[in-house]
Parts: C-alpha cells; structure tokens; sequence
C-alpha cells in the first residue's frame, strides 16, 4: 500500500516493466481519462489538486518510459537489467566485498531505527509524509528523486515489481557495500542485522558508470573498524550508501536537499538498514546521495559521501556528529552528503573510509572547485562535469545510549552553481534541514578544513582526514551536543502559562487569566472537555451559586485544569475550598 | 427446504470455527438510497439459492425495510422487531420461507417507531446471533447512510458489496461508505494496535493532514513498524467488492473498474469489481410485480448480471461445487 506519489513510473502508469511503448502509451490514455477532471470515478474521492498531482505525475511518467533513452536509464537506477548492471559494475573494477543481506528487514529496522531516534527530523527523512506532493520539479531529477522514493519503498511494500526490484538489487553483491559484517563480527556483536543496502544504490550506480563515465556516484562507502584499508576498495561509482551499524539509539543522519530530497529521504531508509543495535560497538551513518546534473545530457549523477566511524569499544559516551550543510553560493541548495558520527578518541577509521572516495569521485569530475565537502568526515562529493556541488551534510551520531544527537554546522561551500535551475528545497527536506541548522551557532570550521582534504584529487591522505575529524569536528560537535540532545530530549513546547505562584488560590479570574494566556477561547475549551460553555463561564466569573453540586464541579474543574496545563488537584481543591467558603458566607 | 449443510470447520475466522457460522457473509451497502440493494440482495439470494447453496437473506435496513417485498413475500407474519424485542427468541422463529427453494428470509422491523434506532446492545445481540446463524451465505441488506449500525454489519461481512450507481451522487456517497467503514474498522482494532490517539485525530480532524488510510499508516509506521504492517495487511484483507447498477451505456459499465483503480491508486486498498447490471426495464418491472427479476425474468440482461456476479463471488469463496443437496 503507497500513495501513487511513491510508486515507479510502471507502476503508475499500472504496466508491467517489460511494457512495450504501445501499451504504456494506450495505459496512458486510458488513466487520463480515468482521472480527468470530470471522470465520474474520482468525484468525491480526493481533492481536486491530488488528481492533478496524479496526472502530472501520469505525463511525466509518459515522457520518460516512452523515451527510449530516457527510459534505458531509469530502468537501470531502478535496478532492471540486473545482470546487465553487475556486469557494468564488475566491469568498472568494483571489488565489493560482500552481499547484502535480506533487504525487507532490514529496512524494517532501519525504519524503525530511524523513527525511534529521531523522531522529526529523522523520521521525515526516513518516512516521507505522505502527502508531500509530488515534486514539482521536471526532467532528471525528479526522475532521480522519485526512483529513490520508490527503490526505498520497494522495501517496505512488496508489489510484484517491487519485489523485482528488490530481487535484483539483491543479485547484485558487486556493488554491495562494504563490510558492516567483518566490523561485527570483530566487535563480536550478536547483533544479527547489520548490512547495508546496496541494493538500491548499487542500482544507479551502474547507470552512471555504464552509460555516463563522467557522472560516476556514489561509492559505498564501506565502514570498517579496524581496517582503514576497506576504503580504498570502495567502488568508485557505486553510489551510496553506507551502511554501517548505527548505535541503537543513534540516527542515520541524512541530509536530503532540495534537488534530491526524495532520494535523501530513501537513503536513509536503506543505510539505516544495518541496523545492529549494538551500543557500544559502533555508529555508522549514512551517505546522502547528492545531486550532481550533467548539464549536456541532463543525466542525473549521483554523488555521495558518506562516512561512518566507529566508536571504539572502550565506549566513549560522545559520538561526534557533525553535520554541515553547505548551500551553494548561488543559493542553490544541492543535495547533501556526509553523515559521519566520529568517535572522539579515535576517528581514523572514518575517515579512512570517507576519503578514499573523494578521490574516487573527484577523479573522473574535472573542476575541483566545484566540490563541496561537506563535514568534518570529509566525505567529498565531486561533480562530474561541470556542474553541481553537494550541499549540505548532516551528520549524526548516536552517543552510545541516549538520544541523539547532532551537531550540525552550517557551512557555505563554494560551488559551481548548478547549471541548471534546482528546485527550491521542498517541504519534506525541511525538517531535516532545520535540524542540520539546530545549531547554527557552531562555527563553521570544521567544514572549513575538511574542504582542502577533499579538494585533491586522488592523494588525498587518509591520516589528514583523521585529523581533522578528532580535532575540528568532534571538538565542536562535542561543545554543542549537550545543548542539541537536550533540545532533542525536551518535550515540544506547550502553550506558555502564566506563573503562577506556588500559594495562588485559583479563582475564576486566574482559570480566565490561564486560559487566555494560551490563545484559547472559551469555545475551544468547551470544544475540547466536552463541559458546556456556560459552565466555563460561571466558572470564570466565580458565579458559585450558577455553579452545579460539588461533585460535578469538582469534575468540571479537573477537566478544565488539566485542559489548561494545571494540576487538576491543586485547582479543584482551591476552587472549591473558596466557592464552600463564599456561598457559606452567603 | 433442504436440510442446512453442515458447516466446514474451516469456516471463519479462526476462534469462530467450532461455532456454527454462515460460510460466508454478504453485505450489501452502498450509502446512498434507491440504488437497488434491496434488489440486489434479493436476486443475489436467488441466484446463490439456485445453484444449491442454502441462503439467508436479513433485512438489514432497520428503517426501511423492504426486503420482503422485493421478494414478493407480502407482509411478512415475524421480524427482526419480534428477535430484538424477546429476550430469548431464537433466530429460527423469525425466519420465514420465500418460496424459493433454500432462500428463507428475516424480514425487518415493520412498524416499531424506534425501529431504526437499534440499541447497542440490540446491536450486539443481532450480530452474535447473526453469525451464528446456519446457512451456507448470509446476505445482509443493509440501509442507506453511513450510521455505525450500517457500517458494523458491512464490515462484520466476509464480502462487503457496494452497489453505485454510474452517478457522481451515488459515486460521492460510495466513497464514503468505504472510507467510513474502513475508519470504523480501524476504531474496532485501535486498541489492540495502539493508535488510538490516531484513529481519534484522523476522525476528529476536519481539514487535518489525517485524512486517508495511508496517513494513518503512516503515522502508526512511525510509531510501530511492526504492527502497522500488520495493521496494514488487516486493512487489506477487508475486500469491498464493487457492484455498478442501472448501467445505461457502455461506458457506465466500466464504471466499476474505474472507481475500484482510482480507489486503489489514492488509498492503496484493492477493491474488486464483481460486474455490472445493465439498466433494465424489466427489472423494474419486476418490482412492480413485486418478484425477483431472477424468476421473472431469467433471461433478461439484469438477470444474467446478477448471475455473472453470483458466480464471481462463489468463484471468490471456492465454492465452485457446491453441496447441492
């Protein structure tokens, strides 16, 4: 079950993925006649603006499956011609060491995972509210956006084509990404559900590597602990995400931004998916794809960083997040990258991972300039050509058994402006957003130094980035993490009350007082305790005698207490001793 | 009348089995009025009835009852008034024959003022009773709206027909039931899910972002992935299956498909579209004559409909052989 606003575009168009232009383009017709304005079946059913949405969506899915380039290539990020894929990949020199593992549950308890840690900012990432309309934006990166709303989906819901889907990203274990299950079983955890999702990414990658050398994305970045070296074997084009094992409570951060948000909002659902709650051992994170265009042919490339870092087992309780989200100069928010939970004591291993795919990435892409890196963790991300730069990384971490935390830092990248115009962000990103900008006060350095790291090309050391992340990064992670993890543990905010003095008697006044303190009209409250409205009034104007019996007063008043914030007891009891003491004296 | 099959063990929702139960329960629904449920009951009921299957037809439809009319029964000697007001009446006093072989009737409330207006516990004692009643289907003639005495007997049944009409009235009122029942079911499972606080927000909010199944879902992921998924799949395994009556043109007849794929596409629950029954004058002739169009008429496009549909649904339940006796 998913709103058409996640399905692929065979699925809306309701074709199999092995339809023939014909019947695509008669299934069209049919469907837009089916959802026309005035279609009898859709009187009533929704409102008028979701049926619009639907046969936006309808076109767009026309444009790309009857376009046989078009349509090649978005089989290929939809993991279609599976074989045909592991052989680009294979092809490309991508060594990767492992399968992955069964995806469903995975994904499951990435979700879970997702949801539990973080419970906006994550969650919108992770879930995306349904109702978030269907991108508005036209050509590659909707097209990219929606194939990772629908890959990330294919999980969770198993319609026959996702299945497929989901099948063949499982026949794909070249491109899997690398080694949670060797960090495991080194830490000896029991934890049995580690393993990332390569599936999905590795889907696109091969479309970039096959079709488009320029826009290679997304390495794997493979997160192991000890050794630094399975980040060298990271594929090159492979796209990303990583998967690592977050801690329990940790939050596979993700930065989705504009361009992608969708796909941002999928990856985290699949990198979360090793999910192995193994406190203590280790805190992995999540690569944000990040949207680089190739302007000329107008094919999305997919770029990510992601790092992970994994704590030390002596356990440190801080897991240094940091997240930076960069905006592009040109105020084209791209698409975000680099997650990196750093373990203070010892990062290397992150950032061994991250850096290696820098140069990955940045090797085929011409202009350094245009790359942005993002975090401390220096997962770079490069442009292929001439275009684009990632945005902003969010990094987050899970501090060994509390909630999470994370410390973003808000850093403006010097980028190419994106050749092409790039969506504003949508509303879904924004939660996340806002929670990579919690802490704006967090200097921006840390992304400042990881930038020079990132910006050479294959040399780039891995002890450099270790530097760097135990200093900068951690360092000011750490400063602001108490601050944001009690942001993160503080109940959302209530309606202000007024103070109200430890000895107040609470009359009608100070009730009236209260009530309007919190914008509430007498209605609302009616409304909401279901106690009519001209017992409120007699309340409020401490009109004993209109006032019914003591018993149903009392109820009337701890209702109404507890409606304003009060403590019923304390209210109930003073009011009735003042109305027992008023209508005594009467 | 032939004797009552004996009832599979199989039957029914596990924990029910050993009771004797209908095999299968049909409700016909539609919200709107004046769509031909009645008729469509009725002839359901004859066309199960003729091939073999014992069936028994309640006039659901507290306020307006005419079931038996339909049926050509005349006013009938016992209704549901005379189960619900006795303390201990038994179903079978109040079943009466048809005149159709294996088809017997419960006839609904006649004249009692309050009739409609069926108590909690009325309700609870009908629908025990009722599903323990003997018969190979039981088919439920449900009134028009979406009142929870409507909805509680749509969604109790294993397939909840809904009749629409090729009409952007009956088509509105159509949606509504179904997003009514599917609602009323989330409040019967809330507790056992723990989404209380969002099926409460998703009914009480008027323009609130709660407004369809996926929401919910949603939200319920957000909270217990595990159980939403099975939440989810509970929803699922609810079929309504769609019926287009008073079909005038051919386009009408793809109303049903229409409105099931639309339906599906905005809230991803399956509906089937069992068929439609054409327009036809000499359905509406039988009622005059106060017969089923079945009998009447068997040959006639409304009656072949309703044939085709029968056979659907005894397609649907496996019954491809039934017991005849």
């Amino acid at each position: 079950m998913k709103p058409f606003e996640q399905q692929t575009y065979y699925e809306i168009l309701e074709v199999p993925v092995t339809a023939p232009v014909d019947d695509i383009r008669a299934s069209y017709s049919r469907l837009m006649e089916l959802y026309a304005p005035d279609s009898i079946a859709v009187y009533a059913l929704v409102e008028p603006e979701q049926v619009d949405a639907l046969r936006a969506r309808l076109t767009e899915a026309l444009e790309i499956l009857t376009d046989a380039e078009l349509r090649a290539e978005y089989d290929q990020e939809l993991g279609l011609p599976a074989r045909r894929m592991v052989e680009a990949v294979a092809a490309g020199g991508q060594p990767s060491p492992e399968a992955p593992p069964e995806a469903g549950t995975v994904a499951h308890a990435a979700e879970a995972l997702a949801n539990a840690a973080v419970e906006e900012g994550a969650a919108s990432s992770a879930t995306p509210p349904p109702e978030q309309p269907a991108t508005t934006s036209s050509g590659p990166e909707d097209f990219r956006a929606t194939f990772f709303r629908g890959f990330s989906f294919a999980y969770v819901s198993s319609s026959i084509q996702d299945t497929q889907f989901v099948g063949s990203a499982v026949s794909l274990p070249p491109v899997a990404s690398a080694a949670p299950v060797p960090a495991e079983a080194t830490s000896s955890t029991p934890a049995p559900s580690t393993a990332s999702i390569p599936a999905r990414p590795a889907a696109s990658a091969p479309a970039p590597a096959a079709s488009e050398p320029a826009s290679s994305a997304q390495p794997p970045v493979a997160d192991r602990a000890e050794s630094a070296e399975s980040a060298p074997s990271a594929p090159a084009s492979a796209p990303a995400s990583v998967s690592a094992e977050p801690a329990p409570t940790g939050t596979p951060a993700s930065t989705p931004e504009s361009v992608s948000a969708e796909s941002a909002r999928g990856t985290p659902a699949s990198t979360p998916a090793s999910v192995a709650a193994e406190p203590a051992s280790s805190t992995l994170v999540s690569g944000t794809p990040s949207v680089s265009a190739e302007p000329a042919r107008s094919t999305p490339s997919l770029t990510t960083a992601s790092a992970a870092a994994e704590p030390t087992p002596t356990s440190t309780p801080v897991s240094a997040p940091a997240s930076v989200s960069a905006e592009l100069t040109s105020s084209t928010p791209v698409s975000a990258t680099a997650s990196a939970a750093a373990e203070p004591a010892r990062s290397t291993p992150v950032s061994a991972a991250s850096a290696p795919i820098a140069p990955a990435q940045e090797g085929p892409s011409a202009p350094p300039s245009s790359t942005a890196t993002s975090a401390p963790i220096a997962p770079a991300q490069a442009s292929p050509s001439t275009s684009s730069a990632p945005a902003s990384g969010t990094v987050a971490s899970a501090p060994a058994s509390t909630a999470v935390t994370a410390v973003p830092a808000r850093t403006e990248v010097p980028a190419a402006p994106m050749p092409r115009a790039v969506p504003p962000p949508l509303p879904s990103a924004r939660a996340a957003a806002a929670r990579a900008s919690a802490e704006p006060s967090v200097p921006p350095q840390p992304p400042e130094q990881a930038r020079p790291p990132a910006r050479p090309a294959a040399g780039r050391q891995l002890g450099d980035a270790q530097v760097i992340a135990q200093d900068s990064a951690i360092a000011t992670a750490e400063a602001a993490l108490a601050q944001v993890a009690a942001r993160v543990r503080e109940p959302p905010p209530r309606p202000r009350t007024p103070d109200i003095p430890a000895d107040a008697e609470f009359n009608g006044e100070l009730l009236r007082r209260v009530r309007e303190a919190r914008g509430q009209s007498l209605q609302q409250v009616a409304d909401r305790t279901r106690i009519s409205k001209a017992h409120l009034e007699n309340v409020e104007a401490d009109r004993y005698s209109a006032l019914p019996a003591q018993v149903y007063l009392r109820g009337i008043l701890m209702n109404l207490a507890r409606e304003l914030g009060l403590d019923p007891l304390r209210v109930s009891r003073s009011y009735l001793a003042l109305a027992s003491e008023k209508s005594g004296k009467k | 009348m032939a004797p009552t099959a004996s009832v599979p063990a199989v039957s029914g929702p596990p924990g029910l089995s050993r009771r004797p139960r209908p095999r299968r329960i049909i409700a016909v629904g539609g919200g709107k009025g004046g769509i031909g449920k009645s008729m469509v009951s009725a002839n359901l009921g004859v066309a199960l009835a003729q091939a073999g299957l014992n069936v028994l037809l309640v006039d659901a439809d507290l306020g307006g009852a005419n079931l038996h009319t339909c049926l050509g029964v005349g006013q009938p000697s016992a209704t549901l008034s005379d189960f619900l007001r006795k303390n201990k009446a038994q179903l079978d006093e109040v079943i009466i024959p048809t005149g159709v072989p294996r088809l017997s009737l419960i006839a609904g409330a006649q004249d009692a003022l309050d009739a409609a207006n069926l108590k909690y516990a009325q309700k609870q004692k009908l629908l025990k009773t009722l599903m323990g009643a003997s018969a190979d289907y039981l088919i439920l003639d449900l009134g028009a709206g979406t009142s929870f005495n409507t909805i509680d007997f749509f969604i109790l049944a294993d397939h909840g027909v809904l009749v629409v009409l090729p009409e952007p009235t009956s088509v509105e009122n159509a949606y509504r039931f179904a997003k009514a029942a599917f609602f009323r079911r989330l409040q019967q499972v809330e507790s056992q899910y723990g989404i209380e606080d969002i099926v409460e927000s998703a009914l009480t909010t008027r323009e609130g972002s709660l407004r369809t199944l996926h929401d919910v879902l949603a939200q319920a992921r957000r909270k217990d992935p595990a159980s939403a998924e099975r939440l989810e799949r509970e929803l699922a395994s609810f079929r309504i299956r769609l019926v287009v009556n008073q079909a005038r043109t051919d386009a009408d007849l793809n109303v049903g498909a229409a409105v099931a794929s639309a339906w599906k596409k905005f809230f991803g629950i399956e509906m089937d579209d069992l068929g439609a029954i054409r327009y036809d004058d000499e359905a509406w002739r039988s009622v005059r004559k106060r017969r089923p169009v079945l009998i009447e008429r068997p040959d006639s496009p409304a009656s072949t409909a309703i044939q085709r549909i029968a056979a659907r649904l005894l397609a649907l339940d496996g019954t491809t052989d039934p017991s005849s006796p």
